[in-house]
């Protein structure tokens, strides 16, 4: 085997993570890559409610809500990030979004010891983006919001007309929908 | 004799304890030295949204995240000073960054005989010793947030 089609195997097997990076209350938190499904403007959306797009309805989860954040309300960069996991879908409102970034597993760190509360449950862990940290969400545990979510709502269902489609090309660059 | 004279010594020098005195919103507070990590400009901290009480963000220093204890909190004080400092608090867990006032804290050894039991209810404290103008606690670093 030649040192170069060596290195490339070697290359190949670096473990990489995907995560949207996004903004609640000044706070940047990561969503893994497999949960989303699109993202809307609050024009496109048009509603606080339910969702349908492509067929497929999404129910509000307020996350600012559950991670005890102040909920800061709609502004110039506000978006709609669309999530579905086992069947389940949810949409979520977040104050910006940063863009799909692409991470070597090494750039994920331990959730420190030293929390020891219910947060536990909603971190991954850290990761180490540009400068700072954005909190990794546990996927699973907001499935269980997603269920509670769906368990919930009871309004009509809004169907916008657009849908932006998330995909690698727009990586750290942010996605304009 | 030789051998009884550095025994002596050596009885005498562990009779005295290490302590770092720094301040958090001017109350003076004191850490054993071999708990403390080490003294450095505050930066930043990264909001955590978390249930534990007084541990809710993170520094980053390079590639490595600290929890960051908020002492501060605890005593119900506002950390002093626009160049505050970081103390680094050794724990089983892991360092821990405690944010505290910018008056530069000072290396002070103390005969153990000279510290009391801290009657205090505000802190969790090892013990206490009398300074010049007041009782400074003796907090322990490393159970700081365990509790």
């Amino acid at each position: 085997m030649s040192l170069r089609g060596h290195n490339r195997g070697d290359a190949a097997h670096v473990p990489v993570e995907r995560y949207l990076i996004v903004s609640i209350d000044a706070r940047r938190f990561a969503l893994s890559a497999d949960l989303i499904q699109g993202l809307l403007t609050p024009e496109e959306s048009r509603s606080s409610g339910t969702l349908s797009v492509q067929g497929r309805d999404y129910a509000p989860l307020n996350l600012a809500a559950r991670l005890g954040l102040a909920d800061s309300g709609d502004g110039p960069e506000s978006r709609i990030v669309l999530v579905a996991r086992a069947g389940v879908c949810a949409c979520i409102r977040v104050e910006q979004v940063h863009g799909l970034v692409e991470l070597e597993r090494s750039h994920v760190r331990p959730l420190p010891d030293q929390f020891r509360g219910d947060e536990r449950a909603w971190y991954t862990g850290l990761i180490l983006f540009d400068e700072g940290v954005a909190v990794g969400l546990n996927s699973d545990w907001l499935v269980g919001g997603l269920m509670q979510s769906l368990g919930a709502v009871t309004g009509h269902v809004q169907r916008p007309p657009q849908l932006a489609q998330v995909g690698f090309d727009g990586m750290r660059k942010g996605l304009p929908c | 004799m030789l051998r009884g004279a550095v025994g002596r010594q050596r009885q005498a020098s562990s009779r005295r304890c290490h302590l770092l005195v720094f301040s958090v919103g001017g109350r003076k507070l004191a850490a054993k030295t071999e708990e403390v990590g080490g003294i450095s400009a505050w930066t930043t901290s990264i909001s955590v949204p978390s249930c534990t009480p007084f541990v809710s963000s993170v520094i980053r220093r390079g590639q490595s995240i600290f929890p960051v204890y908020d002492l501060a909190g605890m005593l119900n004080v506002r950390v002093k000073g626009s160049q505050r400092l970081c103390l680094m608090a050794k724990q089983p867990a892991g360092a821990m960054a405690i944010c505290i006032d910018e008056e530069m804290p000072v290396l002070h050894s103390l005969d153990i005989a000279k510290i009391q039991t801290y009657r205090g209810q505000d802190l969790d404290a090892a013990g206490c010793f009398a300074d010049e103008f007041e009782e400074v606690p003796i907090i322990s670093l490393s159970r700081l947030g365990a509790a």
